[in-house]
């Protein structure tokens, strides 16, 4: 696979986090724009059900080569590339790539072409919900070229799990088996047929190794809930951590310079423009010696005019 | 009731912006707009979006830092060069105590500056941002004080400024101003009018 799948995690795990800084980038970045939404918001725990996600482009750039990825919360049936319970399927006009992580439950569609306004609908299949009831946030992460940065959408597409009608969530559920490897995992596109290919959109699931499904797996036990918490209190302190870390680069922008230079030195010219020549006025003071003194020097070649005066002298010279 | 008159520029940064602290954003998006597709609109787009942002505002109040050009300096540097002002100047050197009153032909004295920055990530530099500033000043019924060979006074004169910008070499902004020049230049025990070495050693 071309990305590794670390970055991946980790855009899972900054997702929540990196909601702020995304938000302030939103005109400079062209990276974790359009929306997502799931149908049906809403499925009862442990109910077997296809949920469609439906990706749209909101900005008014072309997606080209990028990705989209969207992350399964724990508690789901794990995507799978095949038929099956889980199996996700992609639909694209001009073609994409649709890979789960082997190691994580995330969803990459890959070099994706969506026309401005357009969007195209990741279907995941035979999916079984958590047991209990409560929200399951599907992170979704977006990059519009393929030298762009994998940023969370704004709002990632939650399912609401209601509670069972039928016995306790932690015991009744009826979900399909654990997976099979011949899942598959499907999305349709909706761009038109001549949107251009490139840009891909990220869709990941849980982090790797999330315990078994109430559904799919053995009834919880006390020692699972504490799991469960562990990694929960885990993942929000990763979120904490990044999210400082992401602050700490914004309002200090270490790596990036803006060094000034002046140039080669200035040019400065004056010209007259005026018709009236410049005429100066010279003042001399001498010491009085009671007789009239002649101030008579030439300091231009043209007129000048002199004058018989007492101390101090003035002299009016036309240059 | 009491007039309030309005703030007379100084540097060319306020003759293009006006008085106030809006000069750096106007800026930035004047850079903005020239280089939407250029190479500091890359290298910005890349960057982490907050950084990007605060990269394009470094470069604009950088921008301000070299556009901030005293326009008193500007007269000098041209006063200096202007030949009766250099021969009054002579003049009351050799005649020391003296002083003469020059009613300067109306002139016109130019400036251009081509200043830039170079935007740096990491280290490397990806992307420059050139700027040109035109500065054209008349200057009209100066009457000045000269002794010494300093200008030790100006006791009138009006100064009509014109200010250019450019970005990358395509004009974005054209501004007038008009100065009464008395009180906008700090003569101090007067401003030497000639070099250095004209000046006997106790001057």
């Amino acid at each position: 696979m071309r990305h590794g799948r670390r970055r991946y995690a980790l855009a899972g795990i900054c997702a929540v986090g990196c909601l702020g800084s995304a938000a302030m980038s939103s005109s400079a970045n062209p990276d974790g724009v359009g929306t997502m939404t799931v149908s049906p918001a809403s499925v009862t725990a442990g109910q077997v059900s296809t949920l469609t996600f439906t990706y749209t482009d909101t900005s008014d750039t072309e997606l080209k080569g990028g990705e989209v990825t969207l992350t399964v919360p724990p508690g789901w049936t794990p995507p799978v590339q095949a038929a099956g319970p889980g199996g996700v399927s992609a639909g694209c006009p001009l073609g994409c790539t649709v890979t789960v992580l082997r190691d994580s439950p995330t969803i990459v569609i890959s070099n994706l072409s969506v026309p401005p306004g357009q969007g195209f609908t990741i279907t995941y299949a035979q999916a079984t919900a958590p047991g209990e009831a409560g929200s399951s946030v599907f992170t979704a992460g977006e990059r519009s070229f393929s030298d762009g940065t994998l940023t969370p959408l704004l709002s990632s597409p939650i399912e609401t799990v209601t509670a069972s009608s039928v016995g306790s969530p932690s015991n009744s559920a009826s979900a399909s088996p654990t997976p099979s490897p011949s899942a598959s995992v499907t999305a349709s596109a909706s761009a038109s047929a001549s949107a251009s290919a490139g840009r891909s959109v990220l869709v990941s699931s849980g982090p790797a190794g999330s315990p078994p499904t109430s559904a799919a797996g053995p009834p919880w036990t006390r020692w699972q809930v504490v799991l469960e918490l562990v990694l929960l209190a885990a993942v929000v302190l990763a979120i904490g951590v990044v999210a400082v870390l992401r602050a700490t680069r914004v309002t200090v922008p270490s790596r990036v310079r803006a060094v000034p230079h002046a140039g080669p030195p200035a040019s400065v010219t004056v010209q007259d423009t005026g018709a009236e020549p410049t005429l100066s006025v010279r003042i001399e003071p001498h010491a009085d010696t009671g007789r009239p003194v002649v101030a008579s020097t030439v300091v231009a070649s043209t007129v000048v005019a002199s004058t018989v005066v007492t101390s101090p002298a003035i002299e009016e010279v036309r240059s | 009731m009491t007039d309030v008159l309005p703030a007379v520029p100084r540097t060319a940064l306020g003759v293009l912006y006006g008085p106030g602290d809006g000069a750096a954003s106007a800026l930035a998006g004047q850079i903005r707009a020239v280089d939407a597709d250029g190479g500091l609109g890359r290298a910005v787009a890349r960057l982490p979006g907050a950084a990007g942002h605060a990269a394009a505002g470094e470069v604009a109040s950088q921008a301000a830092g070299l556009l901030d050009v005293n326009l008193a300096d500007v007269l000098v540097a041209g006063w200096r060069k202007h030949h009766d002002l250099r021969a009054a100047a002579r003049r009351t050197l050799a005649a020391p105590g003296s002083t003469e009153l020059v009613e300067l032909v109306t002139h016109r004295i130019t400036e251009t500056q081509a200043p830039y920055i170079s935007v740096l990530v990491d280290g490397h530099r990806v992307a420059t941002v050139r700027f040109g500033l035109s500065l054209g000043l008349e200057v009209s019924a100066l009457l000045a004080g000269v002794s010494a060979g300093k200008l030790v006074a100006v006791h009138a004169g009006r100064c009509d400024v014109t200010a250019t910008l450019a970005i990358q070499d395509i004009d974005v902004v054209t501004r007038h101003a008009r100065l009464e020049l008395p009180g906008v230049i700090a003569l101090g025990r007067g401003i030497r009018l000639l070099e250095t070495c004209e000046y006997p050693a106790d001057l």
